[in-house]
């Protein structure tokens, strides 16, 4: 019997997990897969896809007044935890930053891992690319930056790795060889030391490929100014943060239930007991005090989209239209994408809503649990 | 300063009709240019079910119609070998079904020479998991898989390879009249401005639903129907052979295989206007319901797309039939505007259907030759236009063995140019994982004129047309023509929100279950990873 049990896998799940045990809980997380945490970025964005503010943010959540603070501290002690992940953020809640997106436009967004460097009055800027990563093309990064950024002087170079392959090479891919191969690395930096290329530059662009655990050797090793340009998943930046947060969650003792697909739930008395997840063929329960709903939305896969309609996959609650939970059992609480389709634009929350939102979950199990009051 | 050209004869319309007049009028050596307001076969021609009719679907109601179809059918297999699958059809009596539909159907089939024969419930229930167990009788008939992409391609190619030429994305802003005769038009190059005047002694309207526009050019009066269809793609090929329902054609009642997927449909609704490809969803559940008799488990197939197409439907007189649009004739009309209008030097010609399109420009050329004074004959139907087949692949190590597979029965003529490209280690990359695209086919297919469209693209390769609706090839194959210098970022980037305004309209009607995932991840990586935003697309779209 566990003190919470959180369902799903993905940045909500994980960070919910690991602040509750920080707290003294005792957690369990299940999860049928893993979550669309690895199809990300790695960057936290206040509005996806916009360059709008704090104030749209809280319209487009219909936030209340506390939200700001709320999420100065959640952003804080993200930060805290990324860093005990080895995997360390920069940013900060209030200020956007500008970084270089994988296709070289640019993009507001408000935290991010420090192999990505915001854009700042750099004039020499050259983007590197790696021969047979298709999905990171040094010319047309150079084109569009250059088109973002008229008064720079940005060019481009492509270093051959020597890989051969039939499949289409990912950037997750190139990342994974550089860990496993010190000679690739060293090929790296005496390449861009010796062309003149990048040798001049003051700004590396890089796609986000640099090593899932190397990355700090190559940084260092570089010395020039670099950043990851996150674009086509998967973004190594985005599973570095993945592997990291999950590592820290074992460490701390949190027990994973992997391969384990939560489909329903067994109440009593307005209280959810367990749930019923399938693995490996067989049905168990998994009980618990408290339950959290990270599931995600449609693209999560914690809800999905019936002509006209929603359902909620992991408990089979009753949800309106857009996802949301019409009635809750007072012990369950969603959080993230999971809210419902009304805090999701192109799909996603956009990870600062993830932080505000675990954030206020996890202080309201902390309440429920020291008796005083019950979700709102 | 407008360029002036001369021929013998203009066909306005790049559908499958216009290239087949311009192919018909190739091979009895007859100057022709043909102009297109867009790319080829943007419009009806590869909007529609890809199906070769056998003519049995019309062989009750237009038993004319259902000839021809017939004899047509025969012709396309021989003739343009690369662009059909002959999957052979069924036709499915379920117990709703009227009893008496059935024996005039099968009576007319015999009477028009079809070959209709009656498969035994348990073997087509075997062939056919998916059909409905509640069926009363099925009967094979010879209706085949036909792909309009490679089909209108193909004869285009064939056309120019034998002297005719082509504007495409251009267009016709003016009928040139002197005289009682349409002398040539002025079209315009959609990308530059520039205008083109063409002259010609005779002008052939090909342009499917825009056809009465250009009569009007002329001040010529023109009636027609178009009606609106929509189709949807499943992500799966669950057939193997054409399923149709033996009743009166109706909505809803046929599944083509075609490729790797199925495609389903149609419905049918009168629109006024040509470009309207709009797709509702209650049209959709319309139409599923109906395809539910046939196919039981519809609702749990996953559907990645729905697309529609006008039919353009020519009505002898003025008058409008007031109904569904299917009761006018699927017949094809050829309108000598001279006999007609008094008008010269212009012909008109529409309805018909795919399966019937070369016998449409046979009959076209047929009366322009009288109007010229020539008395070349038609060669369509014995000069087949190459295949696609090859075996220059099989032992290309650089390729993937899918890949591989996919040229072999795909790259025809571009084989050389393609196995040129795959020397260069960049060619051999495969950008499109679900149709298996390398960037050597996509530069092989690259339009000669620079301009840069993932749709044209598409159309050529099947690039981004499989289950995730090129959420990752698009934009791989946008960058890579900007790296291989064939366009600037900044016009790579229009045709990337393009292609991808264009995929979503056609995923968001049909998005629940994976295909609503799949739509999301599509928005969530280009607006938010890609830093590609939809304001901009706004303003350039």
């Amino acid at each position: 019997m566990y003190d919470c049990a959180v369902i799903g896998e993905g940045l909500s799940g994980l960070l919910t997990a690991i602040w509750l045990r920080e707290e003294g809980r005792t957690v369990a997380l299940a999860a049928s897969g893993t979550g669309k945490i690895v199809q990300s970025s790695g960057l936290f964005d206040l509005i996806p896809g916009s360059d709008a503010g704090m104030e749209r943010w809280m319209q487009l959540h219909q936030l209340d007044d506390a939200a700001p603070g709320h999420l100065e501290a959640a952003v804080d002690r993200f930060k805290a935890t990324a860093k005990a992940a080895a995997c360390p953020y920069a940013g900060d809640a209030l200020h956007a930053a500008t970084v270089i997106s994988g296709s070289g436009r640019l993009k507001k967004t408000g935290l991010y891992p420090v192999s990505v460097l915001p854009v700042s009055g750099a004039e020499k800027i050259t983007v590197v690319g790696f021969d047979g990563l298709t999905d990171f093309q040094p010319a047309f990064v150079a084109a569009n930056l250059g088109r973002d950024l008229p008064h720079a002087d940005v060019k481009h170079m492509s270093i051959d790795l020597g890989l051969q392959t039939q499949r289409t090479l990912t950037q997750l891919d190139i990342a994974r060889q550089l860990d496993d191969d010190e000679a690739l690395r060293q090929r790296i930096m005496t390449v861009l030391s010796e062309k003149p290329t990048s040798a001049g530059a003051d700004l590396l662009v890089f796609p986000s490929a640099l090593g899932v655990h190397s990355w700090r050797d190559l940084m260092t090793g570089i010395g020039t100014p670099m950043t990851e340009a996150a674009g086509l998943p998967p973004n190594a930046a985005a599973f570095r943060l993945y592997r990291g947060l999950r590592q820290l969650a074992v460490r701390l003792g949190v027990r994973f239930y992997l391969d384990a697909t939560v489909f329903a739930a067994d109440d009593e008395g307005g209280r959810v007991t367990s749930v019923r997840y399938r693995s490996g063929g067989r049905e168990q329960a998994l009980a618990a005090d408290n339950f959290v709903l990270a599931t995600g939305g449609v693209l999560g896969g914690g809800l999905e989209m019936l002509a006209g309609a929603c359902r909620e996959t992991a408990l089979g609650l009753t949800v309106d239209g857009f996802g949301r939970p019409l009635e809750t059992p007072a012990n369950v609480w969603t959080t993230g994408a999971a809210c419902g389709l009304q805090e999701t634009i192109y799909g996603i929350t956009g990870g600062m809503y993830n932080l505000l939102s675990v954030y206020r979950t996890v202080g309201a199990v902390m309440r429920m649990k020291e008796g005083s009051v019950s979700h709102a | 300063m407008r360029t002036i050209v001369e021929t013998d004869v203009a066909v306005i319309g790049g559908g499958v009709t216009g290239v087949g007049v311009l192919r018909d009028l190739a091979l009895r050596g007859i100057r022709a240019l043909l102009i297109e307001q867009g790319d080829l076969g943007h419009g009806t021609s590869t909007r529609n079910h890809g199906l070769l009719h056998s003519g049995c679907r019309y062989a009750v109601r237009d038993p004319e119609a259902a000839a021809e179809s017939y004899h047509e059918n025969l012709i396309i297999k021989r003739t343009v070998p690369g662009s059909i699958e002959k999957t052979g059809g069924l036709f499915v009596k379920l117990p709703e079904d009227e009893d008496g539909y059935a024996s005039n159907w099968l009576a007319s089939c015999r009477s028009l020479g079809i070959p209709v024969s009656e498969v035994p419930l348990a073997e087509a229930f075997a062939a056919e998991p998916l059909l409905n167990k509640r069926a009363e009788a099925v009967y094979a008939v010879p209706d085949a898989a036909v792909d309009d992409f490679t089909l209108l391609v193909d004869v285009a190619a064939d056309a120019v390879r034998r002297g005719a030429q082509m504007l495409t994305y251009h267009r016709v802003r003016q009928l040139l009249v002197q005289n009682a005769r349409v002398t040539g038009l002025v079209c315009r190059d959609e990308a530059s401005g520039e205008e083109t005047e063409v002259r010609a002694s005779i002008v052939v309207n090909a342009a499917g639903p825009w056809e009465k526009q250009i009569a009007e050019l002329a001040g010529l009066p023109f009636t027609l129907i178009n009606n609106k269809g929509m189709l949807v793609v499943f992500n799966r090929r669950f057939n193997h052979r054409v399923i149709n329902r033996l009743r009166m054609p109706g909505d809803g009642d046929i599944f083509v295989p075609a490729h790797d997927v199925t495609i389903f449909g149609t419905t049918g609704i009168n629109v006024e206007d040509p470009d309207d490809t709009s797709l509702e969803r209650a049209e959709l559940e319309g139409m599923l319901a109906i395809g539910r008799a046939l196919i039981p488990t519809i609702d749990q197939l996953r559907i990645i797309r729905a697309y529609s197409g006008s039919r353009p439907l020519y009505q002898v007189d003025s008058v409008a039939d007031g109904g569904s649009g299917r009761n006018v004739t699927r017949g094809m009309a050829l309108i000598d505007h001279e006999e007609r209008d008094g008008l010269g030097g212009i012909v008109s010609i529409t309805g018909g259907k795919l399966t019937t399109f070369r016998l449409m420009a046979e009959k076209t050329v047929d009366l322009v030759c009288a109007k010229l004074g020539s008395s070349a004959s038609c060669q369509t139907a014995d000069v087949a236009v190459a295949g696609r087949r090859t075996q220059r692949f099989e032992t290309s190590r650089q390729l993937s063995p899918a890949a591989r597979t996919k040229l072999g029965s795909w790259a025809g003529l571009h084989a050389p140019d393609i196995a040129k490209q795959l020397n260069d280690k960049a060619g051999a990359q495969t950008i499109c994982e679900c149709e298996q695209v390398t960037w050597a086919e996509i530069q092989a297919a690259l339009p000669p004129d620079g301009h840069f469209r993932l749709g044209d693209i598409r159309r050529r390769t099947r690039l981004g047309m499989g289950p995730c609706q090129g959420t990752f090839c698009q934009f791989r194959a946008a960058a890579l023509a900007v790296k291989h210098r064939k366009v600037t970022a900044e016009a790579a980037c229009r045709s990337l929100q393009r292609a991808l305004a264009e995929r979503k309209k056609g995923m968001a009607v049909v998005a629940t279950g994976e295909t609503a995932k799949q739509l999301q991840l599509m928005e969530a990586i280009y607006r938010v990873s890609l830093g590609l935003k939809e304001e901009e697309e706004i303003a350039h779209v």
